[in-house]
């Protein structure tokens, strides 16, 4: 009996309990069904008509990534970028900067999840890589005429930096140029021109001083590995043959040009660990007056604006020396060069013509201005205009000169750009680095990275 | 109604109240189910997948090779050197955290004036994020910059560069995840210690124990639990480590601190060799995996005592 009261409390507990949740049920249904009474509809479809025709209104939005720059350039940009956007209401830019160190993972892992922006603004020595996943595509593809009123603005031989297989694919703002030998004028009046030149005046100079003679950079990274191959492309040396399918980094030219690096070292000539000082800091010992001669490219003034130490050395740039006899089997170069801030075309732009619009700006002589060393110093400018402006005769002297003559660009060539270079180049940091701390011979050193080099790009040739 | 017919009503009732019930229990934890599945089950399934594909994003095409890409990393020589430099790593990490943790958890449990603020000063290390405080030691012990480079000259160290160093790398990184993890043990053994309760101590006094006894005997034995697992836990954070290796030396000089986290980075993000980066990231998961589990085996013993 007791049991049965029992369990009729349960289950009429239980049966009051399913009737407050049908009747919890029931509410919600109601005012479900009040949401969505005739008033309620009208509401909703002039909400969606406003939001609709909003959206029709609004500008076209085109994104644009910048990747690394100084900051004289990034106030630049947001001038520009301003002007243009007041300009063009139709056309609204957004501009991102972005950081270099992780450029290639950002890149690759937006075009992964279909989410690049609409342009790029980042290095030419990428451009192949790039080409060859589907990330960018060729300005002349989409339209041959732009492009073609914008060549003649351009040098030549920079024009020609962002061109792969025939096609066109960036438009240059500036490039960096290597390799250069960087002096204090105190201690060296007259540069060194040839490589015994600069062995025998450093010998000179350690004597002299407490002060490193030459500062070389050695460590993995690519600004290293870049300055090494404008000093060994110098000497006739190349990372592939004509064809385009044999490495031939283990050269005579390459070898001798690591024998530099190596004669340096081993004659106490340069830094006690040049595998830890890179080119930053290589460029940081010269300004801080601990080193009287250092390599560097020719966005020295970029950083020396940044960098501002507690000394301020008299300093000039010339062209790194040169082995009097060049022993590699390639023509030697005068200079390597790559542009590092071109403005590209995604693949997933989804306003092309938009974009296009926007990169005829960057085009003009109107965005290019700013690299005529004022405001933006220590950039080798990419425009004809740039170089007839009395601002870049301050910044570079002697390389106005050389240009005014038509020998700047004279024997000057691209960075070294192909698909799969990132990983040949990070074999190349390694062989640099064991043959300065004395760990492998300069001919056996070179031709492991010639031997992993191929595997490489038989593996990207596929 | 009669009284079976009622009984079965309601038992109806509520065998379909707790089915909603469960049916809502379901629901809530779906989202972390979904999570489990998406972030952790198709990542590890899809890397795989990939490890057995000898897939370069800069290849044209992509064939299956079975466990073509394993043995190809398996004997190169660069995977081998860093799968070294990650043994080393483990071993020498893991036991400098040790020993380091227990020594200042159990400083730390003493009681004294400044001890609880000394207890946040220590866990600096921890909170400092990792990039900051590696790039903080970069600059420390850079030959031509770094203080304790000049300090190591004056003494006459041989080789005061320790970052450009071959033989001095890979300690001088040990040592800064050392530093950089030694809070987190040593926070877990003063927790430990403070939960061992005084009156094991009064009686093994009274019965005439001597202070080592007492460690040895009470201490140990009380802790050990949280021990093991703090070890395994500090093993994991140490294996795991990436930034402190890619923003001093990427590896470097040469190779020689090279650890296979850095590696499989390298090999996917920066050479697009997204085959042999999961083939890599696989080995090390089962290198991972097998040393988890030969520890826990290892101390079995103490999981029975503990269930």
């Amino acid at each position: 009996m007791r049991s049965n009261r029992l369990m009729k409390l349960i289950s009429l507990r239980g049966a009051s309990l399913v009737e407050v949740q049908k009747q919890k049920e029931f509410e919600f249904r109601s005012i479900f069904r009040s949401l969505i009474n005739r008033e309620s509809k009208f509401f909703l479809i002039a909400l969606l008509i406003f939001m609709f025709s909003v959206n029709l209104a609004s500008a076209v939005e085109i994104k644009v990534w910048r990747f690394g720059g100084i900051l004289a350039e990034h106030s630049w940009e947001k001038k520009k970028i301003t002007e243009w956007n007041n300009q063009n209401p139709d056309v609204k830019v957004v501009w991102s900067n972005q950081d270099w160190a992780t450029k290639r993972e950002k890149v690759i892992s937006s075009f992964k999840a279909r989410q690049l922006p609409d342009i790029l603004v980042m290095d030419g020595p990428s451009i192949p890589d790039f080409v060859r996943l589907g990330v960018i595509q060729a300005l002349d593809d989409v339209d041959s005429n732009m492009v073609g009123s914008w060549k003649n603005r351009f040098v030549p031989e920079i024009w020609n930096t962002t061109i792969y297989k025939g096609k066109f694919y960036a438009i240059p703002t500036y490039v960096d140029v290597t390799t250069f030998l960087t002096y204090n004028k105190e201690f060296v009046k007259t540069p060194p021109t040839t490589w015994s030149e600069l062995k025998n005046m450093a010998k000179d100079l350690k004597g002299k001083s407490n002060k490193i003679p030459v500062v070389i950079a050695a460590t993995k990274g690519t600004n290293d590995v870049n300055l090494w191959e404008g000093i060994a492309y110098g000497n006739g040396c190349r990372w592939l043959n004509e064809k385009g399918d044999k490495v031939v980094i283990n050269d005579r030219g390459c070898v001798d040009a690591l024998q530099l690096y190596k004669d340096l070292v081993t004659g106490g000539l340069t830094e006690d660990n040049p595998q830890e000082i890179d080119y930053y800091k290589a460029i940081v010992l010269l300004l801080e007056e601990s080193a009287i001669m250092s390599q560097s490219m020719s966005w020295l003034k970029a950083i020396d604006s940044e960098v501002k130490g507690s000394k301020n050395p008299d300093y000039s740039l010339t062209v790194f020396p040169k082995n009097s006899n060049p022993t590699g089997s390639y023509p030697s170069a005068n200079v390597i060069m790559a542009p590092t801030s071109a403005g590209m075309l995604t693949s997933q732009s989804k306003n092309v013509k938009a974009a296009m619009k926007f990169l005829n700006f960057f085009a003009s002589q109107n965005f290019q201005a700013g690299w005529d060393g004022d405001p933006i110093p220590g950039r080798v400018p990419a425009t004809k205009a740039n170089w007839a402006s009395p601002d870049v005769v301050k910044v570079y002297p002697d390389l106005v000169k050389l240009y005014n003559k038509g020998t700047l660009f004279k024997g000057a060539l691209p960075m070294p750009a192909f698909p799969g270079l990132v990983q040949m180049e990070t074999y190349m940091g390694e062989a640099l680095q064991s043959v300065v701390m004395g760990q492998q011979d300069v001919q056996s050193a070179l031709d492991r990275v010639a031997a992993k080099s191929q595997r490489v790009l038989d593996k990207v040739s596929n | 109604m009669s009284k079976s017919s009622n009984m079965a009503v309601s038992a109806i009732h509520r065998r379909g109240f707790s089915s909603r019930r469960a049916l809502y229990g379901y629901a809530w934890t779906l989202p972390a189910v979904l999570c489990v599945i998406f972030f952790i089950f198709y990542p590890v399934f899809e890397s795989a997948r990939l490890s057995m594909t000898d897939q370069s994003l800069l290849a044209m095409e992509t064939k299956y090779v079975g466990l073509e890409t394993y043995k190809d990393m398996l004997t190169s020589e660069e995977f081998q050197v860093a799968f070294k430099n990650s043994v080393i790593w483990l071993i020498f990490g893991t036991l400098g955290v040790f020993v380091c943790g227990f020594l200042i958890g159990f400083f730390l449990h003493l009681d004294f004036i400044g001890s609880r603020l000394l207890t946040a000063l220590v866990l600096l290390p921890w909170v400092i994020p990792d990039f900051v405080a590696a790039t903080a030691w970069k600059w420390l012990t850079v030959g031509e910059f770094g203080i304790v480079s000049f300090y190591l000259e004056k003494i006459g160290f041989p080789e005061p560069s320790l970052l450009a160093s071959s033989t001095y790398v890979l300690p001088t990184l040990i040592l800064l995840v050392i530093w950089r993890i030694t809070p987190l043990m040593s926070i877990l053994v003063r927790a430990s210690l403070e939960s061992v309760p005084p009156e094991y101590y009064e009686a093994a006094e009274v019965d005439g124990a001597t202070a080592w006894q007492r460690f040895i005997y009470i201490t140990i034995p009380t802790i050990r639990y949280p021990l093991v697992i703090g070890t395994l836990l500090t093993s994991l954070f140490v294996l795991r480590e990436f930034a402190v290796v890619w923003v001093t030396t990427q590896g470097g000089p040469v190779n020689y601190s090279e650890i296979l986290p850095t590696f499989i980075y390298r090999q996917g993000f920066m050479y697009f060799e997204t085959g042999p980066a999961a083939a890599s990231s696989m080995i090390y998961f089962f290198f991972i995996l097998t040393f988890a589990l030969l520890y826990l085996f290892s101390f079995r013993k103490v999981w029975k005592e503990l269930l």
